[in-house]
């Protein structure tokens, strides 16, 4: 599904030059759950960013879903974005000023879905994780879990193949934290999504398929 | 993805509401001197009536009408003596409603129920040559007049068209400050300039013991007569009316003081109303820099659901645009109250020209203050925006 091969990323300013990332090569099947660990600055947030194509490698190539990415210009990344792939930030990013069922169907917004078809697959999604008698509410009136589950059927409301979570738990309890993998793990193996998750939660990470380790920007597992 | 839009802008209605009456306020501003800059313009294109080059205004010392007797003497001979003169075609009597002369007498007649009123001008027989007017139909006054049994009078087309329109009135007796037989009628003759409205001017034959006011010449010059030229004049009027006492205005100075008196307050307040727009385009451009600097990471997150670049971009653009065009909307509909309850007298289509070039300088500026900050959001790394957040 994911094929990462030599994949460098350096970030230059006029006099420092840092390697965020050296040499990755990875592999990720249909259907895994993988999770990716590393203490903070190794290059765990690079390399998902690069894989959401949020970002672009220095050096090596990526395949998603067997196409190359690097040949895409903006328009197709952006396509390519909202079709394939899901979000979920350790922050949310849920917009404030926009109640719960806008909020989920922004991606759809996007993908130009008309406004009926938009509003069903979003109360759809909500009811996924629980929350369709709360799409009226806005953002400032839930738990950091409830909002992690509306971000979590944000990501899920387009079909994604692929869904990338930063940290999904980091700004949760335990009870919270759980509840929101146990969606994830759900997802995965429900929807046979392909999901890659960074998290400094070992017993978070222990619950996915496979665990890359990274260190200073190198696999070391 | 407006009704998207109109969310956004709802749910800060607090502050977008602040940025919306100034957006309106700025729209009436620009409406109220448009409208006044346009209904003056739209008046420079037409005649005036009477020409200004080599025409010189000549006003004389109060005094010597003391004696009317010896007055109409004094006129008659100071008109001879000027006509007499190599560079003087004509020369003129009047004592009102002589171009620029700044008093005005206005007079209405009811007549079968009907009320008919006009500006009136009291010149003599010689007033339409040294004006130059533009007679349309039948003649000015001339000496038979003095003998005959009507009062002649001479109208403007203004008149005819807005108390008999479509009647054939010349040599027509009108009851208008007594009975009055029309004996020519000339073109629009606006006395106070381009800037002056055109309107109802009858003209009347002047007599000397008539009126309340000292009356004036207007001498008509060849062309190019030179400024020195003054000098000669003044000695035939000193000679014909012993008093050196008397003042003289070439006609053309007189036009140039007239118009600036309309000119300066509409570029004064063009100056303040570009000021203002000015602000107003500041006001903007750093409302729409704080508004992205503070929504970047909805930026970040917009770019990673899928938006492309120009998403973003025409995103912030309809968002201001919305809020302009709310402002305006509001601005039309009070602006639309002028031409509908007839708060002034103007041409609607004065009001309407108003409102559109108003609408479209209020959008051109949200647009160009806009078009920069959205370019410079469209441009903010995605991953950047969501890290920074």
């Amino acid at each position: 599904m994911i094929s990462i091969q030599n994949l460098s990323k350096v970030y230059r300013t006029k006099t420092i030059e840092t390697t965020a990332l050296n040499n990755i090569n990875l592999d990720v099947k249909k259907g895994e759950f993988l999770s990716i660990m590393g203490p903070s600055g190794c290059g765990k947030s690079t390399l998902l960013n690069i894989m959401g194509l949020l970002d672009e490698p220095s050096k090596g190539s990526v395949e998603i879903d067997g196409q190359s990415i690097s040949n895409y210009n903006s328009k197709s990344t952006a396509r390519f974005r909202n079709q394939k792939l899901g979000f979920i930030f350790q922050s949310f990013h849920l917009i404030p000023d926009l109640n719960i069922l806008d909020n989920v169907e922004l991606p759809l917004l996007y993908a130009k879905v008309g406004r009926k078809e938009r509003r069903q697959r979003s109360e759809q999604a909500l009811e996924s994780v629980g929350l369709k008698n709360r799409m009226r509410h806005f953002p400032s009136q839930l738990s950091g879990g409830q909002k992690q589950r509306v971000a979590i059927a944000r990501a899920i409301v387009g079909k994604p193949a692929i869904i990338l979570a930063d940290e999904p738990t980091g700004n949760l309890d335990s009870a919270m934290g759980n509840e929101v993998m146990e969606i994830l793990l759900r997802l995965n193996k429900v929807m046979d999504t392909t999901i890659v998750m960074v998290t400094h939660d070992a017993s978070m990470a222990g619950k996915t398929n496979r665990l890359v380790r990274l260190y200073d920007g190198t696999q070391i597992q | 993805m407006i009704a998207h839009l109109l969310k956004l802008i709802w749910k800060k209605r607090g502050s977008n509401s602040l940025l919306t009456l100034e957006i309106l306020l700025s729209f009436l501003v620009l409406f109220g001197v448009s409208s006044f800059v346009l209904y003056n313009t739209s008046m420079l294109d037409a005649p005036v009536g009477f020409e200004t080059n080599d025409k010189w205004m000549i006003y004389l010392d109060d005094q010597i009408k003391k004696d009317t007797v010896k007055f109409t003497g004094i006129l008659k001979n100071l008109k001879r003596d000027l006509n007499s003169l190599d560079r003087v075609n004509s020369s003129a009597v009047g004592e009102i409603g002589l171009p620029f002369m700044g008093a005005t007498w206005n007079c209405s007649e009811e007549t079968d129920g009907i009320t008919r009123s006009a500006r009136v001008a009291i010149v003599d027989e010689d007033f339409a040559e040294a004006a130059g007017l533009n007679i349309l139909e039948g003649r000015w006054f001339n000496q038979a007049d003095h003998a005959a049994t009507y009062t002649p009078m001479v109208a403007n087309q203004y008149f005819i068209q807005k108390h008999f329109p479509g009647q054939n009135m010349l040599d027509s007796l009108i009851e208008f400050q007594g009975e009055r037989k029309i004996v020519g009628i000339v073109d629009d003759y606006r006395y106070g300039g381009k800037f002056e409205q055109a309107q109802s001017t009858v003209f009347f034959p002047f007599k000397v013991q008539d009126g309340p006011f000292m009356p004036c010449l207007l001498v008509d010059l060849t062309p190019d007569t030179p400024v020195t030229y003054e000098e000669t004049i003044g000695e035939v009027i000193a000679s014909a009316t012993g008093s050196q006492n008397y003042g003289m205005v070439p006609l053309e100075q007189r036009r140039k003081q007239a118009e600036r008196r309309t000119w300066v307050p509409m570029v004064l307040l063009l100056s303040i109303c570009a000021f203002l727009c000015i602000n107003v385009a500041l006001g903007l451009f750093g409302v729409l820099w704080y508004n992205i600097n503070k929504r970047k990471g909805e930026i970040g997150l917009r770019r990673a659901l899928g938006a492309h670049k120009l998403d973003i971009s025409k995103q912030f653009i309809l968002e201001i645009l919305l809020l302009g065009a709310i402002a305006i909307f509001i601005g039309i509909f009070f602006a639309m109250q002028f031409p509908l309850l007839k708060i002034i007298d103007l041409d609607t289509m004065i009001w309407l020209k108003a409102i559109l070039f108003s609408t479209f300088v209020i959008l051109g500026i949200i647009s160009l203050c806009a078009i920069y900050p959205s370019s410079q959001a469209a441009k903010i790394h995605p991953a950047i925006a969501l890290h920074e957040d």
